[in-house]
């Protein structure tokens, strides 16, 4: 036994965001009282970002939500009540059963946000209730890589650090301060200060934008144009990898003919970036072998997801950058079981499959079991193509993080019957008729993070318990045994995590003892097996897109509303707007209630150039308006010339928890008030919102 | 031996993993920021528009103001050069704030006395790296001792960097 008062070091796996850092948890009087990198884990060596460091003002934050609470008055007027599990879960079970029996399960819609590796208990639970309405930000993040990849490729392609590229491509990613998915960007720093090449897309200057080689300022929105002039310059200038191509390419001669239209002329006509630019970066990426492109999310919030990364992946192909020490690879988990297997998306039927919202419409969405959420608000609102019912939201705050959120907020008003789980009330959770407190990831058992593409898995362990909070999974079970579930479900998450880890051979209370598993990397596993397509080949030619009714060989769809398409706009607004800059301290809408990162950053932040601000009388700090023709909001401008004069970048996901009132202020500096949500700003087969570019004014605030 | 904390400036992403782990280690409320990182203006470097961070933090001077300006002597200068203030001794007069020349004095108003970085003698003591220098994903920020820390950072005009800059 160590001394009652003696400090207890715990390893462990933030999950702050997209999770992957290895971490010392240290405890005392069983409060934890410091968290910090793990010097021998191999993915963050010691380091951290700000958001996981501020953790603990999270876990023991006095505004947590720690006791399941229902709704005491009218809807989103922040009267609660505080109940008990069974209840709650006994409410919400009985709603369903009723709304299944009159409407159908379709008519229940479940979400998540970020998704902190609960996603496959989820779909689990939605496909046993037979639902295939699944609202996540995956239409729009991360899942129109996966999925667009699948069909062109086989599998995801990702970044191989570890590799030692020589060149480095950031597209569309402002990697060493978010760490997304797979990575942290102190595996970009340190090739970087190995030496690597850097060529970085972006419309604004980012600390990457301005150490690059080359910096391609982008006009936004753009890329798929900019990515076709690069492929017609290696392509004409006899840059690319003969043997990769004529071995490993389905639809090079089509492909070409597509290329050829997007002349540099013609490409910097479109992009604003000048056409020697664009050769000087197609050549630097291509002869410097291995290279890899890293992308963002930036590329996916548009009407051209898809074919921005179909692009992406045609230059990865061409250069024979895939799946080569240093290029793009596909990493393989460990042993375990696979996620579909788990997820049981088998058991739901064909018949409520065929009903998925958007499912015939968004093909390449429905492949991946995601819908886009302006139909969830169009089905609450108008009762087509069937209403909805009831929503149950993980994680996820839509009023903050979707596309005209004033028809979000509207419809999370009407909808029959919302439940919300999460750490906080936030601007989503005050409409709820049942908000369950949310467990975060120290005070969990579970396997991080077995559905992402890396080669690792590692133990999180449960340290605290805060109030009652549960864990997301258990919420699932429990509420799923309550359903007629009782069958599919064991006795206890650990059960489930036993299940998930038999193929490794490790039992969970093995595996919690252990730093991590990592499979063995094997490259050019393409040679032995070729790529997963109908055609074995990369095709450059999609045959699913063509089979799906889209264009097989991707083009560039000029943005909705823009100075191009809508000309007749730009007396009233003369100034596009991107939006989702990212401050280093938040994660989307999280964060503003902990005061180490408030502090920070305290106040929402639009960039725009000094001769625009000049123009307009706006100084520096000043507050100012934004306005679409869907709304305006404030923030703070900052001048600053790493901003084309034509553009203002807006920053994402504020509201004011430090308001008490149940709005928290969203309507003050929330940008998706101005974000536009119609049929013509999604892509086609994917349904991502476009989300980053659009039209605006710029005023002070009087 | 005597310590040296430098930011090789070039090489920071701006971050703030710095700020938040010397605010875990030390438990610090919002006010006080021994380390802090300010984003500097665009600004043409080697002939491109480039983004820099300004980390600004206690140097730990080999002739410290701040030490000859505290009328109570509650800074002190350890042998290895770790400059350290006494909050028991501290009257909160302020003085060592004003004589700072780099505006890294701070002031916690709850306990109304001032504070600085300490290079996180406890963890050096145990034989780990301050904080900041363990969290930095850039791995920007070189310790040591200050005849290799400033070998291995290079020349750096520092006096520039801080110029402007009000804490």
């Amino acid at each position: 036994m160590s001394e009652p008062d003696a400090e207890q070091v715990i390893k462990s796996n933030c999950r702050g965001c997209h999770g992957g850092c290895g971490v010392l948890v240290h405890v005392r009087n069983g409060t934890i009282v410091k968290i910090e990198g793990d010097p021998d884990f191999p993915i963050n060596h010691g380091t951290m970002c700000s958001r996981g460091l501020a953790f603990q003002q999270l876990v023991y934050h006095p505004d947590r939500v720690k006791y399941p609470l229902k709704r005491a008055g009218s809807k989103g007027e922040g009267n609660w009540q505080r109940i008990s599990w069974d209840e709650a879960l006994d409410t919400i079970a009985t709603r369903y059963k009723k709304i299944k029996e009159d409407y159908g399960a379709e008519a229940i819609v479940l979400g998540y946000g970020t998704g902190r590796n609960y996603e496959n208990f989820l779909y689990r639970f939605s496909n046993l209730l037979g639902t295939s309405n699944v609202l996540t930000a995956g239409h729009m993040c991360y899942g129109p890589r996966i999925v667009t990849s699948n069909i062109i490729c086989g599998r995801m392609p990702v970044c191989d650090y570890d590799g030692n590229p020589k060149c480095v491509m950031v597209w569309g990613s402002n990697v060493v301060i978010t760490n997304p998915d797979e990575y942290t960007g102190e595996n970009l720093s340190r090739v970087l200060s190995e030496g690597a090449k850097l060529i970085v897309v972006d419309p604004r200057l980012t600390y990457l934008a301005g150490r690059a080689d080359i910096w391609l300022q982008i006009r936004p929105g753009t890329d798929t144009a900019l990515a076709l002039g690069m492929a017609n310059v290696i392509i004409n200038e006899d840059l690319y990898d003969k043997e990769f191509v004529s071995n490993y390419i389905y639809g090079r001669d089509k492909f070409v003919e597509r290329v050829q239209e997007y002349t540099l002329d013609r490409v910097e006509e479109i992009t604003w970036v000048p056409a020697e630019k664009i050769r000087e970066a197609a050549r630097l990426y291509a002869q410097n072998r291995p290279a890899c492109i890293q992308w963002g999310v930036a590329i996916e919030q548009s009407v051209n997801c898809t074919d921005n990364i179909r692009t992406l992946l045609a230059l990865m192909a061409i250069t024979g950058n895939l799946d080569i020490p240093g290029g793009n690879v596909f990493f393989a988990p460990p042993p375990m079981q696979p996620v579909g297997k788990f997820a049981l998306h088998r058991d739901l039927p064909q018949e409520q499959r065929a009903k998925r919202l958007g499912g015939n419409t968004y093909k390449l969405a429905d492949r991946i079991a995601v819908i886009t959420p302006k139909m969830v608000w169009d089905a609450i609102l108008t009762g087509k193509p069937y209403p909805v019912r009831a929503v149950q939201l993980h994680g996820s705050n839509p009023v903050i993080t979707r596309a005209n959120a004033n028809e979000v907020y509207q419809a999370l008003s009407q909808v029959d019957f919302l439940v919300v789980a999460d750490f906080f009330l936030t601007p989503t959770a005050e409409l709820a008729d049942i908000v369950l407190p949310a467990a975060t990831w120290l005070e969990m058992e579970d396997i991080g993070d077995y559905w992402k593409r890396q080669s690792y898995l590692y133990p999180r362990k449960k340290i605290v318990q805060i109030g009652e909070c549960r864990s997301d999974h258990e919420i699932f079970m429990e509420l799923g045994k309550r359903l007629g579930q009782e069958h599919y479900w064991r006795d206890n998450v650990e059960d489930d995590l036993n299940y998930i880890l038999e193929p490794s051979g490790f039992t969970w209370a093995q595996f919690r003892q252990m730093d991590y598993l990592k499979a063995e990397m094997e490259y050019r596993k393409y040679e032995k097996k070729g790529f997963s397509t109908p055609t074995g080949k990369v095709e450059l030619y999609s045959t699913i897109m063509e089979q799906w009714g889209y264009d097989p060989l991707p083009r560039y769809r000029e943005i909705p509303e823009s100075p191009v398409s809508k000309p007749e706009m730009v007396k009233e607004y003369p100034y596009i707007l991107i939006t989702g800059a990212r401050p280093p301290v938040f994660y989307h809408s999280e964060h503003r209630m902990i005061p180490w990162l408030r502090e920070i950053h305290p106040d929402p932040v639009v960039e725009i150039h000094p001769q625009v601000a000049e123009k307009h009388g706006i100084k520096d700090n000043d507050r100012v308006f934004i306005e679409s023709p869907r709304g305006r909001v404030k923030q703070r401008a900052k001048l600053t010339t790493g901003i084309d004069p034509r553009v203002v970048a807006a920053q994402h996901g504020w509201w004011f928890p430090e308001v008490k009132t149940p709005d928290h202020g969203w309507q003050e500096s929330n940008i998706n008030i101005l974000t536009n949500n119609d049929a013509e700003s999604h892509d086609v087969a994917m349904g991502a919102t476009n989300l980053r570019v659009l039209m605006c004014k710029i005023y002070p605030v009087e | 031996m005597e310590y040296a904390l430098m930011v090789k400036t070039e090489d920071c992403v701006g971050c703030n993993a710095c700020e938040v782990a010397c605010k875990q280690e030390h438990n610090l409320p919002v006010g006080p920021r021994w380390i802090r990182v300010y984003s500097d203006s665009p600004r043409e470097i080697e002939g491109k528009l480039q983004l820099r961070y300004i980390v600004t933090h206690c140097m730990h001077c080999s002739r410290p103001p701040c030490k000859d300006a505290c009328p109570v002597e509650a800074i002190t200068k350890r042998e290895d050069g770790i400059i350290l203030l006494d909050e028991e001794l501290c009257t909160g007069c302020k003085d060592c704030i004003e004589a700072c020349p780099l505006g890294v004095m701070q002031f916690d108003e709850e306990k109304e006395v001032a504070q600085k970085c300490d290079l996180c003698v406890d963890r050096l003591d145990s034989g780990l790296p301050p904080a900041c220098v363990a969290a930095c994903p850039s791995h920007c920020i070189y310790f040591g001792d200050i005849k290799e820390v400033t070998e291995r950072i290079g020349k750096q005009r520092l006096t520039v960097w801080y110029k402007g800059i009000t804490a």
